[in-house]
């Protein structure tokens, strides 16, 4: 991992005192303040519909869409993580799109992120390393959108955005219990997606 | 939680390894997973490749945002189409108040000319003849039954469709059946008359509405340019609305009710997208 690159961990917003006030505005029909939270959450928004849905476009489409709900129903969101919040309406506007699509297969639902992520090469980076990074963050897209949707859910929210197990249980409506069972899964599963890799990441 | 690691048995930790990893296993659950590590190198393997995909999932990079996704006011959007409506709302209410003044006077000014009205429906009368007689008592029975119902639109079009519908012809028409049934039907069908014209002043004058009884004749005589019962073009409308009778030279009238009609309808339209957009912003 370069030091340029941000982790997909690291975009977790602000601790959610600081969104109170643009909220409270916000409520107020000022639209200046509410895009102050979109500046904020817009990165982790669209990663998580662009690593639900798959390909850019859609993703876009979706937290556009997700922006405006949330923008509209600001007043049925009562206090509590706001991160949670937006990203339910994420999730759910994304499974929505999945659920009208006709079922694609898992092949057509490579993620392009990798594209989409260019990676900036360190200045002493070996060009070997830079291709290698790419192959197996290539990988471990495509591993990702080998998982069924509600353990890929789970594991992009706990472990690649490191949202917590009460945020996770908040933004996709299930218990505690059913958090830790399909992250479990859904890293085993992955796991033994990636062993075909190995030379990829021994490296 | 208190349940042993070790899962049906097996002697081995792969189900908990994740939670292992989360740190979420009590102290005395995690000790066990130790203790069984170090001698198990097939759950040390999967402890070391579980850790590892954790760690690869952990250093994805993000993916940039295409655009910004600012939402811009939503009202604006559609406030743009807002004043369009209100304007065209109005000029069609006020083109439909036109239309209704000139099918209140086009009959009046038809009228005055009478004569020669009759020769020329004959034929058109001819047809009507025979289905008159038995028409107007219907006409007579629906008038008063249509009269409480005036104030819906279908009785006002009905009578708008009669009135503004065919004045010369239906006046023409009017004439020659009042002529054959006079003897018999006086009466019912100036109350008829009385009957159908009301509706038409209730367009005009709310709360008009009449009560099917002869006074009704005295009391909407009145307000009739000509009084008489050759100037009766609302009775035909009657009749004509039930039989549909071929009127006969009514080119102009006819299709200038429909175009109310069809104003109005726009009217309404456009009055109820005003009102849903009012209460959506």
């Amino acid at each position: 991992m370069t030091s340029r690159q941000r982790t997909a961990a690291a975009a977790t917003g602000p601790s959610p005192s600081s969104d109170d006030g643009w909220i409270r505005a916000a409520r107020q029909g000022d639209t200046v303040a509410f895009n102050h939270l979109v500046l904020t959450y817009q990165e982790l928004a669209f990663n998580v519909a662009l690593r639900l849905v798959g390909d850019p476009d859609t993703a876009a489409d979706v937290t556009q869409d997700a922006f405006l709900s949330a923008y509209r129903h600001l007043d049925q969101f009562k206090g509590g993580s706001f991160r949670s919040w937006l990203l339910r309406i994420v999730t759910n506007a994304s499974y929505d799109v999945l659920r009208s699509r006709q079922h694609r297969t898992r092949e057509s639902l490579d993620v392009m992120v990798a594209e989409t992520a260019f990676d900036v090469a360190d200045p002493g980076e070996l060009p070997e390393t830079v291709t290698l990074r790419r192959e197996l963050a290539e990988k471990i897209e495509e591993g990702l959108a080998t998982l069924p949707l509600d353990q890929r859910a789970v594991l992009v929210l706990y472990d690649l955005h490191g949202l917590s197990y009460d945020e996770v249980s908040q933004t996709l409506g299930i218990n505690l219990g059913t958090v830790k069972s399909r992250l479990s899964r859904a890293r085993g599963r992955l796991r033994d997606f990636l062993m075909q890799y190995q030379e990829l990441w021994k490296g | 939680m208190s349940e042993p690691v070790f899962v049906e048995g097996t002697g081995h930790v792969h189900e908990v390894l994740s939670d292992y990893l989360n740190g979420d296993l009590s102290d005395a659950q995690r000790e066990a997973v130790q203790a069984h590590l170090q001698s198990c190198a097939a759950c040390r393997r999967d402890l070391d490749s579980l850790r590892l995909t954790v760690s690869l999932v952990r250093q994805l990079p993000l993916a940039p945002v295409p655009r910004s996704f600012a939402i811009s006011v939503p009202e604006r959007r559609r406030h743009a189409w807002l004043p369009w409506l209100r304007l065209s709302t109005g000029a069609l209410a006020a083109v439909f108040v036109a239309l209704l003044a000139v099918r209140l006077i086009l009959p009046a000014a038809l009228v005055e000319p009478g004569p020669p009205a009759p020769a020329g429906a004959a034929a058109g009368y001819a047809a009507s003849r025979p289905a008159a007689p038995t028409v107007v008592a219907p006409a007579a029975v629906a008038r008063p039954a249509a009269a409480p119902a005036t104030g819906t639109p279908a009785a006002q079009t009905s009578a708008g469709v009669a009135a503004a519908g065919s004045v010369t012809g239906s006046a023409s028409v009017a004439s020659g059946r009042e002529a054959a049934v006079r003897p018999s039907n006086a009466v019912p069908m100036r109350a008829a008359a009385a009957a159908a014209r009301p509706p038409e002043v209730g367009a005009t004058t709310p709360g008009a509405q009449p009560a099917p009884s002869p006074g009704l004749g005295a009391a909407a005589t009145p307000s009739l340019p000509t009084s008489g019962t050759q100037s009766r073009p609302a009775s035909a409308p009657t009749v004509s609305a039930r039989v549909a009778v071929p009127r006969a030279a009514a080119s102009l009238p006819a299709w200038l009710t429909a175009v109310q009609v069809a104003v109005g309808a726009l009217v309404v339209a456009s009055l109820a997208l005003l009102v849903w957009s009012s209460r959506r912003l």
